[in-house]
Parts: C-alpha cells; sequence; structure tokens
C-alpha cells in the first residue's frame, strides 16, 4: 500500500514538472538540433517515470531530465556525417523591413549554431538559453568543468568568425 | 545587440518560440513509459536507446547506432563456417506487397528528413515474415529540417518493425559504397527481440542467400531481397538471441560463399571510436598561435576506417572517415574543425586529412574559391595495409562562399603518371 501511494505520488509530482518544464525540454531539444524535439522530451519523461529516481530535489530532477535530452538528441547524432553549414530557414516574405533585418541575423545565427560541433552547441544553447552556470552545464552534458569552459569559448569564438565573416562579406570588404 | 553574446541569446530565444508542445504529450509520455516498461519485461534491454511515438499507442524504438562492416573478397576478411553451415536452406525473398505490417508503420521523422527517392522497399523476415518486416529505402537528406550534421546527398534507410510488440528501429546514413559486398547494420550488436536478434543491411547483387550460422552449427535462414530503385539487394536474418559467436554467411546463386562475416563484431559507429593508445601516424604538424600551444594530428586504422585525433579536437572526439578505407572511394577524407583559442580569438584554420589507396601519388583538394591545393601522399606503413595519408591547411580566406550559393571541397587522387583515379566530396559551404 506504502509503495502504491508512493507511487501516486511520484507519479503525481512528474506531471506536476512536466506542466512546468516540459516546452522547455522539447525547446531544449530543438535548439540541440533534435530532428523532432517533441520525441526527444517524451522519451526524457517516459525514462523518469520509468526511473525510480528520488523526486524530492525537483533541481536534480530537473537536471536529470537535461541531460537526457542532451544524450538523447546527442544518440540521434551520432551516425550522422558532419557537413559544415545547413540551409537556414527561409525569411517570411512581407515582414517588415526591421523585422526582416532582424530575422535575417538570427537566421545567419541559427546558420551559424548548426554548424558548430555537438558538444559545442550543447554549451552554447544550455549557457545561452538556458542561462546555466557552468557547474549546471558540466552535470548537464557529463563533462568537466574545463571542458565547458573549453566549448564555450571555442563555440562563441566559431560563431563570432562565421558571424564576422558573413557580414564582411555582405559589406563587400 | 552588440555582441556575439548578445545575438545568440536572441537568436535562441527567437528560434526556441518555434518549437511547440503537442496538447496529448502526457498522454503520449504515458503510453511510452507503459511500453517501456513492457519492453523491459521482454527484454529488450539493448534495444532502444530511445522511444517515440509512432501513432497513438505505438512505440517506436530508435536506433541511433549503425555500423558497417566490408567483408568477404574486399577486405579479405573471412571467417570459418561452423560446422552445419552447409545445411544453408533456401532464404526467402522478399514480395512485392507482402501481408504484414503497412508502410504506415514507418516513423515520419525519418520520411520528413529525408524524403524517399525509391520506392520503399519490404522483407519479410523468416521464420514470422506476418510478423517483423525490414524496410529499405533510399533517402535524399532534407534540407528543408533545422537539423545538422547530416551528409549531403542520398541516404539508405532503414528500418525494422515488430507487428507483435507495436515497435520498430530505423535510421538513415549515407549511402554504403556499391563496391562493398556487404553492408551489415545492427545497434551496436544485434537487435533483440522477443528471444531472437535480427540483423539486417544491405549486400552487392551477386548476393542471393544470407544464413546465420549459431557456434553450436544451427542455421537460420534470412531473407535476401531487392527493390525497385536500390542499387543494392537487401538482406535480413533473425535468429536465437543470447548465443554470441554468430556468424552470417552470404552466397551467390551457385551457393558459393561470398562473405562472411560476424553478426555482433560490427565496429562501432565512426563517432563511437575513441582514438587507442598506440598505432598512430603522425600525419600533420600544427604550428602554435597565441593561446594554443604547437600540436599534431595523427591517423589511425580501426576496424578498417581511417581516423584521425589529436589533443587539439575536441575532447573524445576524432575525425573519422566515413566508409572504410579498403573499398572505394580511392581518396576519402576529413575536414578538422577550426581551432580556436578562446583567450586570444586565434585560430590555427582548418586542415583536410584523409588517406587513399596504394596508387594515388597526390591528392589536390579544390577549396570553394577555387583554389587547388596539391599534396604529396606518403604510407602509411601501418601492417598489412598499403593505404597513405595526405593533409592540406586550407587557407582562411577559402570559405567565403557567397549567400545563397554553396560549394563543395572535394579531394581528386593523381597517379604517378598524373592521371585522376578518383574524386570525392570532403563537405559543402554554403547554403
Amino acid at each position: 500500500m506504502a509503495n502504491t501511494e508512493a507511487r501516486a505520488l511520484g507519479s503525481a509530482r512528474i506531471e506536476e514538472l512536466f506542466r512546468a518544464r516540459y516546452l522547455e525540454m522539447v525547446r531544449l531539444a530543438g535548439l540541440l538540433g533534435a530532428d523532432d524535439p517533441e520525441d526527444i522530451a517524451q522519451e526524457a519523461f517516459a525514462r523518469l517515470i520509468n526511473r525510480d529516481l528520488p523526486l524530492d530535489d525537483p533541481q536534480a530532477v530537473l537536471a536529470y531530465l537535461r541531460t537526457i535530452v542532451c544524450n538523447l538528441t546527442r544518440n540521434r547524432h551520432r551516425h550522422l556525417r558532419v557537413v559544415w553549414l545547413r540551409t537556414p530557414a527561409a525569411v517570411d516574405e512581407g515582414s517588415s523591413e526591421q523585422a526582416a533585418i532582424v530575422q535575417e541575423d538570427h537566421r545567419e545565427v541559427v546558420a551559424a549554431l548548426a554548424a558548430l560541433p555537438v558538444r559545442r552547441r550543447e554549451a552554447i544553447v544550455l549557457r545561452y538559453w538556458l542561462d546555466l552556470p557552468e557547474r549546471e552545464i558540466a552535470a548537464a552534458m557529463g563533462v568537466s568543468l574545463g571542458t565547458v569552459k573549453s566549448h564555450v569559448s571555442r563555440g562563441l569564438a566559431t560563431l563570432a568568425r562565421a558571424l564576422g565573416s558573413l557580414h564582411a562579406l555582405e559589406d563587400g570588404s | 545587440m552588440n555582441t556575439v553574446e548578445d545575438r545568440v541569446r536572441e537568436a535562441l530565444r527567437a528560434r526556441a518560440e518555434d518549437f511547440t508542445a503537442s496538447p496529448d504529450a502526457w498522454q503520449r509520455i504515458r503510453a511510452q513509459s507503459r511500453a517501456g516498461a513492457a519492453r523491459r519485461r521482454r527484454g529488450l534491454s539493448r534495444m532502444g536507446r530511445s522511444v517515440i511515438p509512432a501513432g497513438a499507442a505505438a512505440a517506436v524504438v530508435v536506433i541511433a547506432v549503425v555500423a558497417a562492416i566490408l567483408a568477404g573478397g574486399v577486405s579479405g576478411r573471412s571467417g570459418k563456417v561452423p560446422a552445419g553451415a552447409a545445411r544453408t536452406g533456401p532464404s526467402a525473398t522478399s514480395s512485392a506487397r507482402a501481408t504484414g505490417p503497412s508502410d504506415s508503420v514507418l516513423p515520419p521523422y525519418l520520411l520528413r528528413e529525408d524524403p524517399p527517392k525509391t520506392p520503399i522497399t519490404r522483407l519479410p523476415v523468416p521464420p514470422t515474415p506476418t510478423k517483423t518486416v525490414a524496410y529499405f529505402w533510399v533517402g535524399d537528406a532534407s534540407t528543408a529540417v533545422w537539423v545538422d550534421e547530416i551528409p549531403a546527398g542520398p541516404q539508405l534507410c532503414q528500418f525494422l518493425y515488430d507487428g507483435v510488440l507495436g515497435a520498430g528501429g530505423g535510421f538513415c546514413e549515407a549511402q554504403p559504397s556499391r563496391a562493398h559486398v556487404v553492408t551489415v547494420t545492427a545497434s551496436a550488436g544485434p537487435w533483440e527481440i522477443n528471444g531472437e536478434e535480427f540483423v539486417m543491411g544491405v549486400a552487392a547483387a551477386q548476393v542471393k542467400s544470407v544464413t546465420a550460422v549459431l557456434p553450436d552449427g544451427h542455421t537460420y535462414a534470412g531473407a535476401v531481397g531487392g527493390g525497385r530503385g536500390l542499387p543494392y539487394r537487401t538482406w535480413a536474418v533473425s535468429y536465437r538471441s543470447g548465443t554470441g559467436g554468430v556468424r552470417l554467411v552470404f552466397r551467390d546463386a551457385a551457393g558459393r560463399q561470398v562473405a562472411n562475416v560476424s553478426a555482433a563484431a560490427a565496429p562501432q559507429k565512426p563517432t563511437q571510436i575513441r582514438q587507442p593508445r598506440s598505432g598512430g601516424v603522425t600525419v600533420y604538424r600544427y604550428a602554435g598561435v597565441p593561446g594554443i600551444p604547437a600540436g599534431t594530428v595523427t591517423g589511425y586504422l580501426i576496424d578498417g576506417r581511417v581516423a584521425f585525433g589529436s589533443p587539439l579536437f575536441v575532447e573524445d572526439e576524432a575525425e573519422i572517415c566515413p566508409v572504410p578505407a579498403g573499398g572505394q572511394p580511392v581518396v576519402d577524407g576529413v575536414m578538422t574543425d577550426t581551432v580556436t583559442s578562446g583567450q586570444t580569438g586565434a585560430t590555427m584554420g582548418v586542415v583536410a586529412l584523409g588517406y587513399a589507396h596504394a596508387g594515388v601519388a597526390r591528392v589536390v583538394v579544390r577549396v570553394p574559391d577555387g583554389k587547388l591545393l596539391s599534396v604529396s601522399t606518403f604510407a602509411a606503413g601501418w601492417r598489412g595495409s598499403d593505404l597513405r595519408l595526405w593533409a592540406v591547411k586550407l587557407p582562411k580566406d577559402s570559405f567565403n562562399v557567397a549567400k545563397g550559393s554553396s560549394m563543395a571541397v572535394t579531394a581528386t587522387a593523381y597517379d604517378a603518371a598524373g592521371q585522376v583515379i578518383g574524386t570525392v566530396q570532403l563537405g559543402v559551404l554554403g547554403d
């Protein structure tokens, strides 16, 4: 009976967590380049349900979810070979000029992000989208603090170079 | 938005808005978790790396690992056929429209990511062809999805579906060379369902049958088929699980053995190969730049593939050539990532690294701005291999690709007489 109650409590907590964090996990998977972000997020929650994880510490559970999303997305990439730049989505026609400029900038950044190696992209997304501290990024990625620093700095440098050269090209320089 | 960091934050925030949640997500998760529990009860722990819903009730297990083995006459790798192999029975052949699961079991994401360029071929798998079906098609990597790290061009897509379980697994990967006699695909070893293990893959045209041979001599006939538009024969075989040491024997129409490979010894995925501690050959020496010390790139031959590793590469990652080096193409290679100092912003630049077959004296790399970079090859010196290696640094200004255009980086192999004997695309830059 106690077990049943514990399971029910656990299920309720996970459902609560789902309400609060599911969309975030979908978006994390999407930003990491998952082909089907919802599948990744659903799998992460399904694993959480099937894993007898202590649910008392919401932060620890959240960290576990992030790790699973990162791992699953990375696994889906594993069979794929690097191509350096993908065609980004076209800018919507009919946007206002300012909106188009902003979208164009986003498009360039997103394309440059997509060209990063998987782990660098993970570090950048966790750092600049989720605003996680390096310690939590390290936990989510399963790497050391030093590796996170390296991934973030190298990733940023690559982005700066890619975006800089794009603009240099546009300026005709 | 002044800094790169600001631009990244802003772009990520905007991009994130594109991803939304389905209203029935929680129900799907519950169904999925129940499916997961059911799979564990059935002992499918090796099967799934991730589970996705493929309909209201079904779950689809995605295998994210594939392995290719070069076998038989091409690589020279062959093993003894255990006693009993001679009892090989006739293989089933594929039927155009067999009974069993319909094509609707195929996961939409595979079809979306790699839209089929050929009809989808069904290959019912003995001994229960109405239950288990292997699907094959050639897809084309779509540029419409926001996903990186997929090779441009045609993909060989494979999917195995088990009708009783209501689940299956599949993936698309760069098409194997047609020069391979057999390509074995497995999920880091055979794929296990309900006490049976399954292996599938493609084979050259001369392959007419496949048989799994267990160490105790038991044999299991598999299926070999073809498909409209597919440049290969397709095959799949199932056998009793948990035995280990299973060999797959492929025969031609006359019953001659054309390949004999291990079902379980498939090398790991290229990106999962760890750099060995020895046996490497220095291929390239990076000069130091402010913030990054000088370093070398070392080449290895691992499971028939050439891999390059360096302390300067991202931790635990190597650059791996996508196909086994013994077959086609005669030249192949990879491009390294730009190694940049986080402190100084100084960069090591991009290096193209590769191997070539014995007859290749020189490799010419063509970069997007049209520059041709010529480099001599040198013998790798690996025992039992006459492969040669090459490396060339690409000029920093080579990568300015005009917006809206794209340009391939290619490597062309020349023999000592200056004749072209092969060209391969190393990567694509641009839109």
